[in-house]
């Protein structure tokens, strides 16, 4: 009884996202909005990864959910929502990417990468508290690895991300990424190898 | 197991998606090779640096919400939105050598349907105005006489019961044009260009005119002519002093 009613819970779960689908594409409000709360995170996370930019990934954040608004009849099912989404993220990265890479991107200085903005503590330093290193050490670990992570190439930061960013399967990755797992398996090492070795001096300063 | 199988095999590792045999045998090695193990410890570091996740600030989330239900914009038909959506991803997507190609074949095109679109004027080009080329036409008031108001002539045609006559004068010529109107009762209107030089006096010249057999035979007429007056004068010239 207890496996039937199991069953019967999870295929309500699978109706359920499918009924979803389906008043996303009658542009229910409530389901988009449902969607949004659901996913918001996720695609904005992405993106600030895969940008090294807040406001871009504000922007993007944006750009998704207005694209799912207004694609969602293109959407066939063959994938979940969630992959879905990634994709359309990734897509989005990818053209912003290429464009700020045009216009020598790399050459200039994110400003919303900043201590301040990311939203970690920032002593005060005419107040009374004392100073929590700790946190101001993490922030600086945080803003080198957004740094290392805009220095990779953009594949390879997709599918560090992808996998240990957003914990997606390697299956996962390779159906968003639209790539073989192999090459999406040697991706992820690359890259990892890469921010291993980029990040090398924090990592010893955080053990002491 | 060695050092390069460890080091191809670790990301799975890391990962959990190692065999568990396998797995055994790696962290043997990892406890036995000390480069191995510190390859170990960094990439299990940056896997874990790597796991935080942001969070869309709640300011943000409002804003983006709302700027997503407007520019949905609800009540739109489907396909004007995937029209519009195709169009600013094809310009946006676009590499810029294409972008300035597709661009600079803007002007083009337009000149050639400019080109084609003069062809039907809307005015036709005979009653289009050039300002800047129009000659000065000056009104016979700027000079403090009138150049030629009455001219009495011998000749009388009593059929003539009004003539209609304009001097066209033409001052800094070697000549001197008038045109005559002549208008018979209830006939046709002839048009008649007399060309004197200057230096002839103007009446006498005028009555040679009238005499002579190519304006007697066009008018038919069997009487003595009486120009009693010039109607009009005006004075035209692009003369800059004028």
């Amino acid at each position: 009884m207890g496996e039937l009613t199991g069953s019967v819970g999870s295929r309500i779960g699978l109706h359920e996202a499918e009924d979803l689908i389906v008043r996303l594409r009658e542009h229910d409000e409530q389901a988009f909005a449902e969607v949004f709360q659901l996913y918001k995170d996720l695609v904005y996370t992405l993106s600030v990864k895969l940008l090294s930019d807040k406001t871009e990934a504000m922007d993007i954040t944006q750009e998704v959910f207005l694209t799912l608004f207004r694609k969602i009849h293109c959407f066939r099912g063959e994938c979940s929502l969630k992959t879905w989404l990634y994709r359309v993220t990734l897509n989005q990265a990818a053209n912003r990417n290429r464009w700020w890479r045009r216009r020598f991107r790399n050459q200039t200085e994110s400003l919303s990468l900043k201590l301040k903005e990311d939203g970690h503590c920032v002593p005060d330093p005419a107040g009374n508290e004392p100073w929590p290193d700790r946190e101001v050490y993490a922030a600086e670990i945080h803003k080198a690895l957004q740094v290392a992570l805009n220095e990779l190439p953009f594949d390879q930061r997709a599918a560090v991300v992808l996998r240990d960013v957003q914990g997606l399967s390697y299956e996962e990755v390779a159906e968003v990424v639209g790539a073989e797992i192999g090459t999406v398996k040697s991706r992820i090492a690359r890259g990892r190898e890469r921010l291993k070795d980029r990040l090398k001096p924090y990592r010893e300063g955080a053990a002491l | 197991m060695t050092c390069p199988e460890t080091r191809n095999k670790i990301h799975d590792y890391l990962d959990g998606e190692l065999p568990a045999n396998e797995a055994a045998f790696l962290e043997e090695h990892l406890g036995e090779c000390t480069s191995c193990r510190e390859n170990w410890e960094g990439l299990r570091w940056v896997k874990q640096e790597l796991g935080v996740r942001e969070h869309l600030p709640t300011a943000a989330q409002e804003h983006i919400w709302q700027q997503v239900h407007v520019r949905a914009g609800y009540g739109w038909p489907d396909w004007l939105y995937a029209q519009w959506d195709g169009f600013c991803t094809y310009w946006r997507d676009m590499e810029p050598l294409t972008l300035w190609s597709k661009l600079s074949a803007v002007p083009v095109t337009l000149s050639f349907f400019i080109m084609i679109l003069m062809q039907f004027p809307l005015v036709p080009f005979q009653q289009w105005s050039y300002p800047a080329f129009e000659m000065r036409r000056m009104p016979s008031s700027v000079f403090s006489e009138p150049l030629l108001t009455e001219v009495r002539a011998r000749h009388t045609y009593a059929d003539i019961d009004e003539i209609m006559s304009a001097a066209w004068k033409i001052p800094y010529e070697d000549s001197v044009s008038l045109v005559a109107q002549i208008t018979p009762t209830g006939h046709a209107e002839i048009d008649h260009v007399l060309e004197y030089p200057k230096s002839q006096d103007l009446l006498a010249a005028i009555d040679d005119s009238l005499r002579s057999t190519q304006f007697q035979s066009a008018q038919n007429f069997r009487k003595p002519l009486v120009i009693y007056s010039f109607q009009k004068i005006d004075v035209y010239s692009d003369h800059p002093d004028l």
